[in-house]
């Protein structure tokens, strides 16, 4: 007991120490706090309002209670089941196809040895990164309109049909990954490049003098070489499991494709803005909220149990 | 020294991050000069075109400036109206002046979002105020806005005898009701080419054929790119008039059956038959499918090409648009209207419309607004016969001149109003739409659009009619009920089911669709509303239904 006094008294005064010899150097972290206390945890109190019948004139604060009424609504909601569908369907494609796209092309990166056809090929594909959402709507908008659409103008040149892509159910999905795929690959593999750069290059040496191939030291020095920063990324990725990009299902959905394409997300906007039900969209994004951290909690438990990797 | 550096650049850098946050400007009024600025939001889809870059500026603006000392800094919005209200509202940051619709206070409409926001007291009561502006004062007369407007929205039984919106675009008489002349519209020199009068289109059938043979006949648009067969404006507006032919010449949603019993027109074999008629025009290619969710700009980028050949809209927003763009280098593709096409009564379908509009667009202040006395005097000089006369004609000598007692335009500010409305607008003549009620210069002849020869021809195909007695609906909305059930319904759009069922690739999947809100509203409780109907009904046999 007088042991753990003691650590605790040392321990108090090595903060003391530690205060007084860089304490103007922690000033620097107060603009970074005072923003995340305005912007981020402030905000987050207007999470009471899922329990909460809002008024505008009560307010967050004011209005009045009305416990889990909107959480059992929207577990009794018609749309429900397929709401949740969609989320995971399309989370989990993205997962599936857009997790190990940006490694692949980090890899082919790597192996590529013309600097200049290598750096131009990394811009390339960082650049969509850079557009909107909206534009890149636009732009598939511009290829696959059924009536003013490039290829439909080839079809119907052809004396084709013309099609409606973006109102194929079957192929929203493929739409709504490979757009994801477009936009995000080049710029995600930013970091797994940046691994790569730390992985020890007398390695690579030391395995060509043992005679191994390109592809043996793929196997057995680049790709446990990354496995780190593979495993932290794909954590922080099932947290997003949820989450599946409202901006880019809300600007590709069509009335046709409602059935597939109708994710939380986009439900939580619909009932909010377009139907006023701030209450009870909160209460949706606050259930989608809970099952992302549970979610992550879980996968980091188990990466943690079975592996070196854990977000903590 | 190396601490004392750290501090200074710790503390500039605090000092950096607080000028990021930078001075807090009043959003609001301001005052300048005897000059007060007020900031209105001009809460209309679109409605930037009555506001161009510059039109503050004009001779008109400064003119009302200096009568009523009062200038405008104007938003406005290119999404949804309701969207809009609703983040207004929940920011509690409103602007000092609004103009929006007002069309219902039932769930899930605009006028909700503004009724809500009045209880909640977030809007100006006016009602100590109005008695001293007779200009405003007139906009509450009944038959200039209906009884049941006026019971029912205007005088909410919520705001306890408060009022807190001026209804505006409403008339003075019926001489002065706006006849919109929703109509089909085709490109004339396509019907011509086809041999086909406009006014021989006056079925379904008739409809529908003409639309084959415009897929078939290889017509083109100003580029040389095929025609869309059938189309609309942002949003699908306003695809409801290819199905025309489906009206139930009804003033309200309900039908009588074959018993004499009112119906809900959901449960009726029309609607039924209505849905898979769109739905046939969208998978025979004859009806563009992406119109239903297209952007205002999108549309207007078919449009002004001529690459539509039918769509459906009223006069004045097509003419409006078309005739400073399509118009000017190509009137053989001006669009008239088909028809009337008729209802599936045989009757030719009217613009209905009560004695007094029975919903508007309106006006409200914030509460936070300075000087509301300010503010209202503008809202009531508009509204006199001077003000009226100048956001309508301008000033006199520069855009007008008498011609015994009737203002007319210059012969040059008649043709910029004719082809230019982007000019016209900047001369500040917007405003007229945004704060006129009761509004009486159609009736007294002052509005040379109503003699432009299209609009002539387009009104008399959508003629008006007016009804003076309440309706099924006005009797479903005193039903005990109907409020939980409007929250049991609240979760359902059936705009959008709609859409999905036309867009379905079977007609049984499209069905599903109108066999589905059926059983939605039986859970609500549809069966009790409607014994209550026809027992008030059978009561009062006089309700229009």
């Amino acid at each position: 007991m007088d042991n753990d006094k003691a650590l605790r008294f040392n321990h108090r005064m090595s903060l003391k120490k530690v205060f007084s010899k860089y304490g103007s150097f922690y000033l620097f972290l107060l603009p970074a706090i005072i923003w995340y206390a305005i912007f981020a945890y402030y905000p987050m109190t207007g999470i009471i309002i899922a329990f909460k019948k809002y008024r505008y004139g009560l307010g967050v604060f004011g209005s009045h209670w009305v416990g889990l009424r909107y959480f059992k609504e929207f577990l009794a909601d018609p749309h429900f089941y397929e709401i949740i569908r969609n989320t995971v369907v399309i989370s989990l494609a993205k997962l599936i196809v857009n997790f190990p796209a940006p490694i692949i092309l980090a890899l082919m990166f790597n192996a590529v040895s013309a600097k200049i056809f290598k750096r131009t090929m990394q811009t390339v594909s960082y650049l969509p990164h850079f557009v909107s959402w909206v534009v890149v709507a636009a732009i598939i908008q511009k290829f696959f309109s059924p009536t003013t659409g490039l290829i439909n103008d080839i079809r119907v040149s052809m004396d084709l049909k013309p099609i409606y892509y973006l109102g194929q159910k079957n192929l929203f999905l493929p739409f709504i990954v490979l757009s994801d795929m477009w936009k995000g690959v080049g710029y995600g593999s930013i970091i797994y490049l940046a691994a790569l750069t730390g992985i020890d290059p007398t390695l690579y040496e030391a395995a060509e003098i043992d005679g191994a191939n390109g592809w043996n030291k793929l196997w057995h020095i680049t790709i446990p070489g990354i496995s780190g920063t593979v495993g932290i990324m794909f954590l922080l990725s099932v947290g997003g499991l949820f989450g599946a990009n409202m901006e880019q299902i809300l600007l590709l959905q069509t009335p046709a494709t409602f059935d597939v394409s109708e994710v939380i997300d986009t439900y939580v906007l619909k009932r909010g803005l377009n139907m006023n039900q701030f209450d009870y969209a909160t209460a949706v994004g606050l259930f989608r909220s809970v099952i992302s951290l549970a979610l992550v909690v879980t996968a980091n438990y188990l990466s943690k149990k079975f592996s070196e990797v854990s977000l903590w | 020294m190396k601490k004392v550096v750290s501090i200074l650049l710790s503390i500039m850098l605090l000092s950096t991050f607080a000028a990021c946050g930078g001075k807090k400007v009043n959003s609001n009024s301001s005052k300048t000069g005897g000059v007060t600025t007020y900031i209105f939001l001009n809460c209309w889809n679109g409605g930037a075109a009555d506001f161009p870059d510059g039109w503050d500026k004009s001779p008109l603006v400064a003119e009302l400036a200096k009568k009523t000392g009062v200038k405008l800094k104007v938003e406005t919005i290119t999404s949804s109206e309701k969207e809009k209200l609703a983040t207004v509202f929940a920011s509690g940051d409103l602007p000092d002046i609004t103009n929006a619709p007002y069309w219902s206070t039932d769930p899930g409409g605009e006028g909700e979002l503004i009724k809500n926001a009045a209880v909640d007291g977030l809007i100006l009561p006016i009602k100590k105020y109005i008695d001293k502006y007779p200009n405003i004062k007139r906009m509450y007369q009944e038959g200039i806005v209906s009884k049941t407007y006026l019971d029912k929205d205007i005088n909410n039984k919520e705001y306890e005898g408060e009022i807190y919106v001026i209804p505006t675009q409403t008339p003075r008489t019926k001489d002065d009701v706006t006849n919109w002349a929703y109509n089909l519209f085709c490109r004339k020199d396509i019907l011509a080419s086809l041999n086909i009068k406009s006014e021989s289109i006056t079925s379904t059938q008739a409809e529908y054929d003409l639309m084959k043979k415009i897929k078939d006949g290889n017509f083109k648009d100003i580029n040389g790119k095929p025609v869309i067969v059938g189309s609309t404006w942002h949003d699908g507006w306003n695809y409801a008039d290819f199905l025309r032919g489906f009206g139930t010449g009804n003033v309200t949603g309900w039908s009588k059956d074959s018993s004499g019993k009112l119906v809900n027109d959901r449960f009726t074999q029309n609607e039924i038959d209505k849905v898979l008629f769109m739905r046939k025009l969208v998978s025979e290619g004859l009806f563009d499918p992406e119109c239903f969710t297209q952007t205002d700009t999108q549309a207007k980028e078919k449009i002004v090409t001529g690459r539509v050949a039918m769509f459906g809209c009223h006069y004045p927003n097509e003419y409006g648009f078309l005739k400073g763009t399509l118009y000017k280098d190509h009137p053989e593709m001006e669009y008239v209207p088909l028809g009337p096409i008729l209802n599936e009564k045989g009757e030719v379908p009217a613009q209905i419309s009560t004695d007094g509009r029975s919903g508007s667009p309106v006006l409200f202040f914030s509460k936070k607004i300075k000087n509301p006395e300010k503010a209202l005097g503008f809202v009531d000089y508009i509204n006199s016969d001077e003000g009226l006369k100048l956001v309508t004609f301008g000033i006199e000598g520069t855009h007008y001149k008498m011609d015994g007692k009737v203002p007319k335009y210059t012969d040059e500010w008649n043709n910029i109003r004719a082809t230019d409305d982007t000019k016209f607008k900047l001369a500040g003549f917007g405003l007229a739409g945004n704060f006129v009620g009761a509004d009486p210069r159609n009736g007294w002849g002052w509005n040379p659009d109503y003699s432009e020869a299209g609009y002539v021809n387009a009104r008399k195909v959508s003629p008006l009619k007016f009804i003076d007695y309440k309706t099924a609906d006005d009797v479903v909305n005193t039903w005990p009920g109907k409020k939980a059930y409007d929250e049991k319904m609240s979760t359902y759009n059936y705009d959008d089911e709609l859409k999905k069922a036309y867009l379905a690739k079977s007609d049984a999947d499209a069905t599903k669709v109108v066999e589905e809100v059926r059983k939605r509203m039986k859970a609500a409780g549809y069966d009790e509303m409607v014994k209550y109907l026809n027992d008030e009904v059978a009561k009062d046999p006089k309700v229009l239904n």
